[in-house]
């Protein structure tokens, strides 16, 4: 897992509260054998027109979002089913942070385990955010892991809680694979005194 | 690219059963305290690898069983991350979900499931991974195949991305299903993260009547427990009636251990349980060794469970199930619910409810009627994925036919 520790980009701002996992990653795009390119299937109901054209309306498709890798959204972020293709399909696209007031509890940690931080900020902060993109656009952010900080260039400076050990998994890029690795001398150990059962080759 | 040895199917397999008898007679048990054991917590004390207060276990897991479903993007994460299988040999493939049920010479119809099945293909090549693939005599459903190989046995940690990996639990092994990511965590390190299920003893004393099968006696505990009483348990089936079982209804009984919502359901290892390994492709070559040990498996006497539920093997009758979970089932003689009483959803599956006859069973029985309903019960299926299933199934629908020739034909 690619290791978070500053991030600055620019923000795409969807004032949309309660967006889903079925409106992130639509579920006729899962069927996929592949982990990674579910980034042009993002918001595709949102994001494409019935002929197949970007909807001009649609906050990722406005000039001023190009190349955005901080999405900004309203409560309840990642809602619906456990599909961790939600958070492949954000990661594929290039998203690196999500700022809401509040995320869907399993969406919330798929994203630590693809590498992506979510950031709760109070419903207040969020609209300050909301209007700086707003009045700002192309709006730049600037997040700090290690401090703990999300700045703009405008003067602002929030700081944001994330559980330590989370921090630390992302700070260093470990996956719990990565994590359990870390305990690799142990399993060589347990292995010479277990044994292999008797298994094919 | 890994190349192991010998990758064609009639290859020899190199076995390690040395080093396991070797570990596996070890006193390791003896420096903990001698607290008395059930079954379950003996294979999750051997498999213990790293245990913190609070934290998920880390258990060892000595089989990994891999088919084209659940494993494409573990393994594509495995690449992503430059990581390797740890230990390939005990990891074994087989397609057995979406691969035609005839005409295997054919290329697969359905694109997505050829794509499936061609990349199991490719990822066992690349990670040197054994595949009993279509068109190998061994291939097979994934958890009918370890048992027959002789790979699925007592003591062992087994996984498999799929529910139904309870099945191995007959074996007096400590098997379930995993997701994708565990999957592909259990590829990387041989080990699972896992909290630590309770202990649920499932105890069914006396004899099973005459025509009440294990497919009758599983559904039977599920109505008790529900479809989701099992939650958060680890089952062990004991008692007089469950000894009594052949080998092939002890896998129908924990197969469906999920049903009630548990995650594993084991049956500890006895004579039955070596009489079928013997001999088996994969089984310990010095196996007199390795049942000797396995006999230290089953649980202590004055072991204590979480929760014990009794019942007597005589008030068993055959089962039918009528809704739409597999808690929802009644006695053959006993009314399904008035589908008045459900909203039009329930009724309308109520109406296409029927009876998935578990294989591997050859009941003389009564054509049983479903009371309400008027479907007839009482068929022999084996889905044609499994070669030996299907000839298994014909076989034991002739031996109806033979013993039973008023019965209709159609439907056997
Ligand atoms: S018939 Fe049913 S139980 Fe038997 S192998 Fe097929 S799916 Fe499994």
């Amino acid at each position: 897992m690619k290791p978070f520790t500053t991030h600055s980009g620019t923000v795409v701002a969807m004032d949309r509260a309660n967006v889903d996992t079925d409106q992130i990653i639509p579920k006729q795009f899962l069927k996929r054998i592949e982990r990674t390119g579910f980034g042009q299937f993002l918001f595709f109901d949102w994001r494409f027109l019935e002929d197949g054209s970007p909807n001009p309306e649609f906050e990722l498709n406005q000039p001023l979002a190009a190349g955005a890798s901080i999405l900004l959204a309203r409560r309840n972020f990642g809602s619906g089913s456990s599909r961790e293709h939600a958070p492949w399909a954000l990661d594929d696209y290039g998203i690196r942070v999500v700022i809401a007031p509040s995320f869907a509890d399993i969406f919330y940690n798929n994203c630590f385990k693809n590498g992506m931080l979510p950031i709760v900020f109070t419903d207040a902060q969020v609209e300050e955010l909301f209007q700086r993109a707003a009045k700002h656009a192309p709006y730049q952010l600037h997040i700090d892991l290690n401090n703990q900080t999300v700045s703009d260039d405008h003067g602002l400076n929030y700081p944001f809680e994330v559980q330590s050990f989370r921090r630390h998994c992302l700070l260093h890029g470990l996956d719990d694979i990565g994590l359990t690795l870390k305990h690799e001398p142990k399993i060589a150990e347990f292995e010479a005194r277990h044994g292999q059962a008797p298994v094919a080759i | 690219m890994i190349r192991w040895p010998d990758n064609s199917s009639n290859a020899v397999p190199r076995i390690a059963h040395q080093s396991f008898l070797k570990s596996h007679s070890m006193p390791q048990t003896d420096t903990k305290s001698p607290r008395p054991r059930t079954l379950f917590e003996k294979i999750w004390d051997n498999h213990v690898v790293h245990d913190e207060p609070g934290q998920q276990t880390m258990l060892y897991i000595d089989l990994q069983l891999v088919h084209e479903v659940t494993s494409a993007q573990a393994f594509e994460g495995l690449r992503l991350a430059g990581r390797r299988v740890r230990r390939p040999n005990l990891t074994v493939a087989t397609p057995d979900h979406n691969v035609p049920t005839s005409d295997r010479g054919l290329p697969i119809a359905d694109p997505i499931s050829r794509k499936q099945v061609d990349t199991l293909r490719q990822n066992c090549k690349e990670f040197g991974i054994r595949i009993y693939d279509l068109g190998d005599p061994q291939q097979g459903i994934v958890h009918i195949i370890g048992p027959e190989l002789g790979l699925t046995q007592p003591g062992m940690t087994i996984v498999c991305g799929d529910s139904h990996t309870s099945t191995h639990g007959a074996f007096g092994a400590l098997a379930f299903g995993i997701g994708t990511s565990e999957v592909e965590h259990v590829l990387a390190t041989q080990t699972l993260l896992q909290y630590k299920p309770k202990t649920c003893e499932l105890r069914i004393d006396g004899r099973l009547p005459l025509g009440v099968t294990a497919k009758d006696l599983v559904l039977f505990l599920i109505g008790k427990l529900t479809a989701s009483g099992g939650s958060g348990y680890c089952l062990e089936y004991t008692g007089s009636a469950v000894r009594a079982l052949s080998m092939e209804q002890r896998m129908t009984v924990c197969n469906m251990s999920i049903e009630a919502g548990a995650r594993a359901g084991m049956i500890a290892p006895d004579e039955t349980t070596y009489n079928y390994l013997r001999g088996r492709q994969f089984a310990p070559k010095d196996f007199d060794a390795a049942v000797a040990k396995w006999r230290e498996l089953p649980s202590d006497p004055g072991a204590t469970y979480d929760r014990v539920e009794i019942y007597d093997a005589a008030d068993i009758e055959p089962q039918v199930t009528w809704g739409t979970n597999p808690g929802q089932v009644v006695s053959v003689g006993q009314r399904v619910p008035d589908p008045q009483q459900f909203d039009s959803d329930d009724g309308h599956n109520l109406a296409h409810s029927r009876v998935h006859w578990l294989l591997h069973e050859c009941p003389d029985r009564r054509p049983a009627r479903r009371r309400g309903g008027g479907a007839r019960v009482s068929r022999f299926r084996a889905c044609g994925r499994h070669g030996g299933a299907r000839q298994r199934a014909s076989e034991a629908a002739g031996r109806v036919r033979r013993a039973r020739p008023d019965l209709p034909r159609r439907g056997l």
